[in-house]
């Protein structure tokens, strides 16, 4: 196939764009134009990603307790398996891609449909898993509190198992109502009403001894702070 | 149809493959061992990997020039190390076979590689440096963490 682009190329002299820098044709130097750009696209995004895990080095949430699931494994902790299993696809379809190409370059239709076909599966498995873990990317039972700053504060027991708020949270009567546009000023509205208010997690936390607040920031040792009750406010 | 000139030795000419199929398949395996690896490291995470080489060093221009210079075994941990290297070898012998990098000229070979190389680190530096600076305002001044 090169030779015959070189020959067809070359016909039209120098200045014609026969000319071959580097002995790589026209086509085949656009390419890796294309992949350079391609690879300074996604540069971008992780760089970005990293910008962002450096704005909030000290609360960034711990791979290994993020990326816990498997697909029809459910409740199976499996940590970073899930990653693993999507690098190896990736491999494997590059690999299927250079067969792919090989065999378009030896004419042989049937084994480049074949390979073509592998990689597409594995391009879309791999795409699908994307979607899987972003889906289900953050998707709890427990519930926790978020303060005015935004941070969040979890529930844990005495053991360090995550503690649900329904299950300690006292209920009380409640006349607080969301604030919806259609009342009052029209264009302003609040936040969502939350299945337990403050007031009644706080009520609950007091009544509960064996109960800790876990923060996102990271101790020295990389786990999320728990904060002790040893203080006088807890004693109630 | 042109009769390709593909190279067939990796790791030097210390393994030859018989055809470019098998060299394909060869690097793959060689590919799949490094992700073990790095699997492995990934879920085992030793102790000993989870802590720098080294702590910074302390007072005058010379320290501060050997904190830049040794900045990898000082503010890094091992094991992360351990995952850039591995993921840089990957990358290597994706792009040198997979891509058939390794037949290029070698003036394309530079032109390619150092020129992506040499952006990639300027923009991980400027947006890691801007990410630090805001980390740091963050943690001493009294904003919000969702303004």
């Amino acid at each position: 196939m090169e030779t015959t682009v070189a020959t067809t190329a070359s016909q039209g002299g120098v200045w014609g764009g026969g000319n071959q820098p580097l002995r790589a044709s026209y086509g085949k130097m656009m390419m890796w134009f294309f992949i350079v750009s391609d690879a300074l696209t996604f540069s971008g995004f992780l760089a970005a990603y990293g910008f962002s895990r450096f704005k909030f080095v000290d609360a960034w949430p711990i791979a290994d307790e993020v990326f816990t699931h498997f697909p029809f494994l459910h409740g199976v902790p499996a940590p970073m398996f899930y990653v693993a299993f999507m690098t190896f696809i990736l491999i494997f379809s590059s690999v299927t891609m250079v067969l792919a190409v090989d065999a378009g370059h030896k004419m042989k239709q049937s084994k480049v449909a074949m390979y073509m076909f592998l990689t597409i599966i594995g391009g879309a498995i791999f795409v699908g898993s994307q979607a899987w873990e972003w889906a289900t990317f953050i998707k709890g039972e427990y519930g926790a509190v978020e303060t005015k700053g935004g941070k969040i504060l979890q529930f844990l027991d005495t053991e360090g198992n995550r503690v649900a708020i329904g299950s300690f949270a006292e209920s009380m009567h409640t006349t607080a109502t969301v604030h919806e546009p259609s009342n009052g000023i029209w264009f302003m509205s609040g936040n969502d009403q939350t299945s337990y208010n403050f007031e009644e997690v706080k009520a609950g936390f007091l009544a509960n001894d064996n109960l800790l607040i876990r923060t996102q920031y990271l101790d020295e040792n990389g786990h999320p702070t728990v904060l002790s009750r040893e203080g006088f406010y807890c004693k109630n | 149809m042109g009769h390709h000139e593909h190279s067939l030795a990796i790791f030097r000419g210390r393994l030859k493959f018989k055809s470019i199929e098998q060299k394909i398949w060869g690097v793959f395996i060689f590919l799949s061992i490094i992700t073990i690896v790095e699997v492995i490291f990934g879920i085992i995470k030793p102790q000993s990997l989870m802590v720098p080489f080294m702590s910074s060093f302390e007072g005058g221009f010379m320290a501060t020039m050997a904190n830049i210079f040794l900045s990898p075994f000082i503010f890094m941990k091992p094991l992360n190390l351990i995952f850039i290297v591995l993921t840089i070898v990957k990358a290597y012998y994706i792009t040198w076979d997979f891509m058939h990098m390794r037949d290029e000229t070698k003036a394309l070979r530079r032109m390619v590689v150092w020129t992506a190389i040499f952006l990639i680190c300027y923009l991980i530096l400027i947006l890691l440096v801007e990410g630090d600076y805001i980390f740091e305002v963050y943690k001493n001044n009294y904003v919000k963490f969702d303004f």
